[in-house]
Formats: C-alpha cells, sequence, structure tokens
C-alpha cells in the first residue's frame, strides 16, 4: 500500500513536471504569466482525469471481450470531443500507415532471409 | 321576500314541532309578515304554506296523519289537480308562491293534508324543478346549446350591458369563458394583450389598460358555455402569456372604439387576465387571442403603418369582419359569426394585423393604443394587436374570435386556431400587399393552419394563401376582398403583432396538443411551439422562410401539425410533470415541459448514440444488455463498489429481477437460464 502510495506520488509529480513545462511555454506564446496554482490544479486534474481514462479503456476493452487496450478503445473515449478526436484520428492512421510499412519491410526481410538460409543450407548440402 | 318568508315560516313551523298539528297559525303569521303582500296574497300563502307545514310534517315522518296507503295516495292524487289549480293562481301573482305552492304541494302528498293542496309523490319533483328553473345546470343542455341560440344570447348580452350575466350558463369559471366566448375580441385581446405585455415592456401600459378592461368586461359578461371554457382553458394554459398580451392589446384598440358590443370584449379580454384562472383565461384568451392574435399580429404589423391605415382599416374591417367572419378559419364557424357582430371592427383589425405582420414591435403598438383598443373590440378573440390597422387577412381570422358573441365556445377554440393562424397570415401581409387580394381567401384560411405550423413565421404571404385554403367554408369571398384592401393599408404592423403571434402560436400549440382531446381546434401544441416560437423567432427572416414555404405545403403540415404535438414529445406532459415535480420538492409551472422535453430529446439521443458505439466497438449490430451496463458504469451509477446487480435489486421489482438475476430454484434449475 505504502508503495502504491509512494509511486503514486511520484507519478503525481512527474506529471505535475510535464503540466509545468507545457504552461511555460503556452504562457510564452500568449506573452501571459501562470501561476503555480494554476499548474498545480492543471497537474492534479490531469492526473485524476488519466485515471478515469484508465478505467474506462479498461471497461471498453472488456466489454469487446479483449484483454489489451488498443486504439479502437481510446478512439471510443474521445467520440465526444471532435478536435481531440480528429486528431487521434489523423495519428492512427498515421500508425497504421506505418505499422503496414513496417510489415512490408519485415516481410520483405524475411523474404531474403529465407532465401539467404535456403542458399545457405543448399551450401551446406553441398559442403556436406 | 314572499319565498324567504314562507320558507322561513315552513321553517319555523316544521322545527318546532313538526307535529304541529295546525300550521294555519303560523302560516298566517307569516304572511302576515309578508310584506307586500296583499290579502289575498296572504290567503293563498296561507293555503300554500299550510300545506308546507304540513308538507314538512310529512316530511318528518312522525305524523301518524301520513297516509301511505294506496287509497290515500290515489286520494291525493285527485286532489293534485285542484291544487294545481290553485298553485296556478299564486303563480301567477308571483313566482314566489309558485315556489311555495309546489313545495307546498309536494311536500303534502306525505302528510293528509287537510286543505286541498295535498300533491302526490310527483310533486317533489315538479318543486324542485320549479325550484330550480333558474338554477338548473345540466351540462349536458349546455352542451346541446345550439350555435345560434347562443349568439343570440350573447349579442343579447351585449347589448344590455356587460353586467348581464346568463345563469343558464353561468359558472364560476363559464362566466369568464361566456363573456370571453361572446367577446372573442375582447378575452383574446386580453390574452394576446397580456401576452404580448409581458414579451414587451413597451406594451406594458397599453396592455395593461386593455387588460383591466378586458377582465372587466369579461367578468360582466355573461358566461358562455363552460364547456367551451374548461377546453379553452386547458388550451390556454401553456399559452397564457402570449395570449394575455395580445389580447391586452387588442382590447386597446376595442376600448378605444365606440362600439357597444365590442365593449363588453374588452372588459372580458380585461378581465381574463385578471381572471383567478389564469389558465381558464389564457384559454380564452387563447381561443380569443387567437383570433385576436391574428388581429394583433396584424396589429403588430400594423403599427407601422397605423396611423393611416387603421382608420381605414377598421372601416374596412367593419365591412370585412362580417365578411372574414364568416369565413374564419375552418375553426370555427361560430366564431364568424362572432366576427360578423364585430365586423367593422374586427375586420379592421384583423386585416391590419395580418398585413403588418412583419417584425413589428410592440413599442410601435404602443404608440397606438386608441387603435388597438378599437382593434381589440375588433378583434375579440385575436387579442387586439396594438397599433396594427389590422389586415384584411387578419380580421378574417379573427372574424370567428371577432365576434365570440356568436359562438364562442366553437369561437374560442377556432378562434385560438386562427389567432395562430392569423398571425402568421398577418405578418406575411405586410409582405406583399399586392398578394393579399389573391391570398386573402386562402391566407386566412391558412391562418389556422398555418399559425400551428409556423408560430414564427407570420408572413403575410403565408397567410393570405393559408387563409384561402383553411377558410374555404367559412371565408367569403368578400371579406378577402376587403382584406385585400385592408392588407395593403396596413404596412406597418407593431412589431409585437408578430411577437405575439408566435407567442400564441407557441401557447396554442401546446395546448393544443395538451388538450388534444379536447374539442377545441388550437392544437396544445401549436400553443406549445407559441412559447417557442415566441422567443425565438421574432424576426422576419424566419418568417420569410416559412412563407416562401408556400401555403399549400403549410395547409398541409398544419392539418396534420395541429393533431401532433410540437415536434414529437419525447414523454407525455402528464408523466414528465409529475416525476419532475416529485424530485423538484418545490412547485413547478406546466410551462416549463417544452424546456425539458428538448432536454429530454438529447439526452435520449445522445444515450442512443453511445450505445450504437459501443455495440459497434463490440463488432455487433444489435444493443445488448452489456453494453447498458457499460454505459452505467459511464454513466456513473456502477462502479467498483456498486455492481449491476445491486442496482437492480434496489430499483426493480422482483419481475424484474428474476429475469435479470439468476436465481436458483429447487431441482438445481437456474432462473433465468443461463446465456453464458
Amino acid at each position: 500500500m505504502d508503495e502504491d502510495e509512494a509511486q503514486k506520488q511520484r507519478l503525481k509529480a512527474a506529471v505535475h513536471y510535464t503540466v509545468g513545462r507545457l504552461c511555460q511555454d503556452i504562457a510564452a506564446d500568449c506573452e501571459k504569466q501562470i501561476t503555480k496554482q494554476t499548474i498545480a490544479a492543471i497537474a492534479e486534474t490531469a492526473f485524476r482525469q488519466c485515471d478515469i481514462f484508465a478505467k474506462d479503456l479498461e471497461a471498453f476493452a472488456r466489454h469487446a471481450k479483449r484483454h489489451t487496450v488498443t486504439v479502437d478503445d481510446v478512439k471510443l473515449t474521445a467520440r465526444r470531443t471532435t478536435a481531440l478526436y480528429n486528431y487521434i484520428q489523423q495519428k492512427s492512421e498515421e500508425l497504421a500507415l506505418n505499422n503496414q510499412e513496417l510489415k512490408e519491410k519485415r516481410k520483405k526481410n524475411a523474404a531474403k532471409r529465407k532465401s539467404k538460409d535456403m542458399e545457405a543450407e543448399e551450401e551446406n548440402e553441398l559442403e556436406d | 321576500m314572499c319565498v324567504s318568508e314562507t320558507e322561513a315560516s315552513l321553517l319555523m313551523s316544521g322545527q318546532p314541532a313538526l307535529q304541529e298539528s295546525e300550521p294555519n297559525p303560523a302560516e298566517s303569521s307569516a304572511g302576515e309578515r309578508t310584506e307586500g303582500l296583499s290579502g289575498v296574497e296572504l290567503s293563498d300563502l296561507t293555503l300554500h304554506t299550510e300545506p308546507l307545514t304540513h308538507v314538512v310534517r310529512g316530511l318528518s315522518r312522525k305524523k301518524p296523519q301520513h297516509v301511505f296507503s294506496v287509497s290515500a295516495f290515489e286520494e291525493q292524487f285527485d286532489q293534485l289537480p285542484d291544487n294545481t289549480e290553485d298553485t296556478s293562481h299564486v303563480f301567477h301573482k308571483g313566482d314566489v308562491s309558485q315556489a311555495k305552492g309546489d313545495s307546498s304541494q309536494d311536500l303534502d302528498v306525505s302528510s293528509g293534508s287537510k286543505s286541498g293542496l295535498n300533491l302526490t309523490l310527483k310533486t317533489p319533483f315538479v318543486e324542485k324543478r320549479i325550484e330550480r328553473a333558474g338554477l338548473q345546470r345540466k351540462v349536458s343542455n349546455r352542451r346541446l346549446q345550439s350555435v345560434d341560440a347562443f349568439d343570440e344570447a350573447v349579442q343579447r348580452c351585449l347589448e344590455q350591458c356587460p353586467n348581464q350575466d346568463q345563469s343558464v350558463f353561468q359558472d364560476g369559471k363559464t362566466l369568464e369563458d361566456s363573456s370571453w366566448q361572446k367577446f372573442t375580441l375582447g378575452l383574446s385581446d386580453v390574452t394576446e394583450l397580456y401576452v404580448q405585455s409581458k414579451k414587451d415592456d413597451t406594451m406594458g401600459p397599453s396592455a395593461e389598460k386593455e387588460r383591466e378592461h378586458e377582465l372587466e368586461k369579461a367578468r360582466d359578461i355573461p358566461v358562455s358555455e363552460p364547456l367551451i371554457q374548461e377546453e379553452k382553458d386547458h388550451e390556454m394554459e401553456s399559452q397564457d402569456e402570449e395570449e394575455v398580451v395580445p389580447s391586452s392589446q387588442e382590447d386597446v384598440y376595442l376600448r378605444a372604439e365606440d362600439d357597444i358590443v365590442l365593449a363588453p370584449t374588452q372588459a372580458m379580454t380585461e378581465s381574463l387576465p385578471e381572471s383567478h384562472d389564469v389558465e381558464l383565461q389564457d384559454r380564452e384568451f387563447v381561443e380569443e387571442v387567437e383570433i385576436g392574435n391574428v388581429v394583433e399580429i396584424e396589429y403588430e404589423n400594423v403599427v407601422e403603418t397605423e396611423d393611416q391605415e387603421v382608420v381605414e382599416i377598421e372601416d374596412e374591417n367593419a365591412e370585412e369582419v362580417g365578411d372574414e367572419e364568416v369565413e374564419d378559419e375552418n375553426a370555427e364557424e361560430v366564431e364568424n359569426e362572432n366576427a360578423e357582430e364585430f365586423e367593422d371592427k374586427n375586420a379592421e383589425e384583423v386585416e391590419d394585423e395580418e398585413v403588418v405582420e412583419a417584425d413589428l414591435e410592440y413599442n410601435d403598438t404602443s404608440q397606438y393604443p386608441e387603435r388597438i383598443t378599437r382593434r381589440a373590440h375588433r378583434s375579440e378573440g385575436g387579442g387586439a394587436v396594438l397599433g396594427i390597422p389590422g389586415t384584411t387577412r387578419v380580421t378574417k381570422s379573427f372574424g370567428a374570435g371577432l365576434n365570440p358573441r356568436e359562438k364562442d365556445l366553437l369561437d374560442f377554440v377556432d378562434e385560438g386556431r386562427e389567432s395562430l393562424q392569423d398571425i402568421p397570415d398577418e405578418e406575411r401581409e405586410p409582405l406583399g400587399s399586392p398578394e393579399f387580394p389573391q391570398l386573402h381567401p386562402a391566407a386566412e384560411l391558412s391562418t389556422p393552419e398555418q399559425r400551428s405550423q409556423q408560430h414564427e413565421a407570420s408572413l403575410a404571404e403565408e397567410d393570405v394563401p393559408e387563409l384561402a385554403e383553411d377558410d374555404d367554408a367559412q371565408e367569403e369571398p368578400n371579406q378577402s376582398e376587403e382584406e385585400e384592401l385592408m392588407d395593403s393599408e396596413p404596412a406597418n404592423h407593431s412589431p409585437e403583432f408578430p411577437q405575439e403571434e408566435e407567442e400564441e402560436e407557441e401557447d396554442d400549440d401546446d395546448d393544443d396538443a395538451l388538450s388534444a382531446e379536447l374539442s377545441m381546434k388550437t392544437p396544445a401544441f401549436v400553443r406549445q411551439k407559441r412559447v417557442f416560437a415566441s422567443r425565438t423567432a421574432q424576426t422576419t427572416p424566419t418568417v420569410l422562410k416559412e412563407v416562401n414555404s408556400g401555403p399549400a405545403p403549410q395547409v398541409a403540415k398544419r392539418a396534420p401539425r395541429q393533431k401532433r404535438q410540437t415536434g414529437v414529445d419525447v414523454l407525455p406532459k402528464s408523466y414528465v410533470m409529475s416525476v419532475f415535480k416529485h424530485f423538484a420538492k418545490t412547485k413547478v409551472a406546466s410551462d416549463v415541459y417544452p424546456a425539458i422535453n428538448e432536454i429530454l430529446k438529447k439526452y435520449f439521443e445522445r444515450l442512443a448514440d453511445d450505445l450504437e458505439a459501443y455495440a459497434a466497438h463490440a463488432k455487433r449490430k444489435t444493443i445488448e444488455v452489456e453494453d447498458f451496463e457499460l454505459l452505467m458504469r459511464r454513466q456513473g451509477f456502477v462502479t467498483d463498489t456498486t455492481p449491476v446487480n445491486i442496482l437492480i435489486e434496489k430499483y426493480l421489482p422482483m419481475e424484474y429481477r428474476k429475469l435479470l438475476i439468476p436465481v436458483a430454484t429447487s431441482g438445481n434449475k437456474v432462473i433465468p437460464k443461463q446465456r453464458r
């Protein structure tokens, strides 16, 4: 339990740090200042929202009778927020493309390797 | 006095000693007490009182004299003719004696009265009948009253004085209703005016005046059939505000007018808003307002061009009103009749209103308080729109409403409808006067329909074609012509008018939907719509759009629309309101229903959307129970600590619970059968 708490605190700190950096960048763009309390509030909210997301994602994955949380689950979570949903949609498409390319590459490599192995075997056989 | 005295004597004689053997002395004393009774009368009274005492004694059933034998009855029966003769004399002398005689006759049956006034058992009926002739109120009779008879009565009432109350139709609420119906102009005006005033501050002062006048008149005016009122009440509930305002406006017009006939309407309209029953008033106002709304709407439109047009319109309206009335929207022939009565005024008002419609604002109407009052008189039902000369078309629709006298009952319903229709028509009228002449007949006809359909669109154009279509039976070609003239004239309609119309329409729509059962023709949903429309659609653009849609489609829309509720009610209003009130723990006005309806609509739409997404997520095409469980989790009802079963156990009845939670029964049988 304590370890969980400690873990939680560490996570919170990490989130806080990241949120602070992001806020500083935004403040620089808007040429305005952001108070620390604000950053703390944002960090706390983000942390709690992550918790809610996780539970929802788990519920969605279970609903689809899966054991792994996929992009579909994430999309279902974000379907209400139009902007975020579109963004995730784009990203998922890009990822899909990348995955496809990677798969093609792997296939090619696999084919090459197979041919190489075949050759190696032949050579071995010949040698033998 | 005689009656009271005799009654007193009876009481006196009866109470002290039902067993008095000589009622005569008591009766004679009573007779002596009666003032102004001639000796003959006294004697008669004694004769009658004697039997009364006898009767009293007879009622006590302590008198051994009571003879219940058949022979005794027969003897008494024979004596009846004698008694009747005697009583007839009494009748001539006065009703009082009549009543007494009857009572005596009735009562003597049981007692073996020595006087010849013994009557058989049938006397009690006689007594009641005679005594209560004026007090009888039979709902059935009321309904059966012919429109003509009613109109006549209304006319009489209007002519005489608003103070007259028709006892026959009188009723606590019916009075107002009847008065409204008779003077739809007043009522509608009141409601409309009232409604308008609420909506527009500018209208306030004028509307208030009108309302006051209307109320006064309404009170004075005899009550129209209570049934109609009831119906109207239902409808008017939602429309209260809107209608009241417009009606008030009309009243203003009406008041200005010298028409005596209208005067009562004004009072009615005024009294209406004041009446304790806002709902009732609203209804009436709605009806009237509808009629008057049309007028009002016209007024609104007219406001802009009122000054000149008003005068002209009024004159024309007078003529047209008569015609228009007949043409009144489909809603009610009666209304037409009323309109006829108020021809002069209504025609003008209606016309002006219709023409004017466009975005007239109430501010303008205030400028023409006089006109408004005049219009109010005429518009009656529709609630005079201030400052609207009343387009011809409007008058048509109002025609029905304008002459509440004739057929208030029907007119109200029709009027409300008409007003609704008129309003859109009116709005359209200003758009194109040339179109009016052609469209008038159609416009008016369609107005009732249109109104319901387009609370917001008060375009004159629409009105005209609509009227024509709707008022096929009712409208007269003459009216349309007249209206056309008038429509062209009133270019400026008070902006309030369209607002009123909208309001009225909304109210009408709402009411209609709610009171579908009622004979009121104004659909409740129309009234409800008014509420929405009045607030949202206050600009001509929407109206224009609707107008452009064309009269035909509108007419077609109106018919079915009126029958349906605004849009589609997600849940029945009664159910929704009851649940809402239960959880609100405070008083809840019924006009919140439209807002709740919208919210429910959105909620259920979102709910279905989520369920669909969940089912698609599971790569299914059918929504299953597990989708709902997921939804409940997302909503927060189901958490890690409260599983679904807990909720089931908590809220559902046993029958449903059995279906959902497996129960092990004897024989290792599990119910329901496990699917997984």
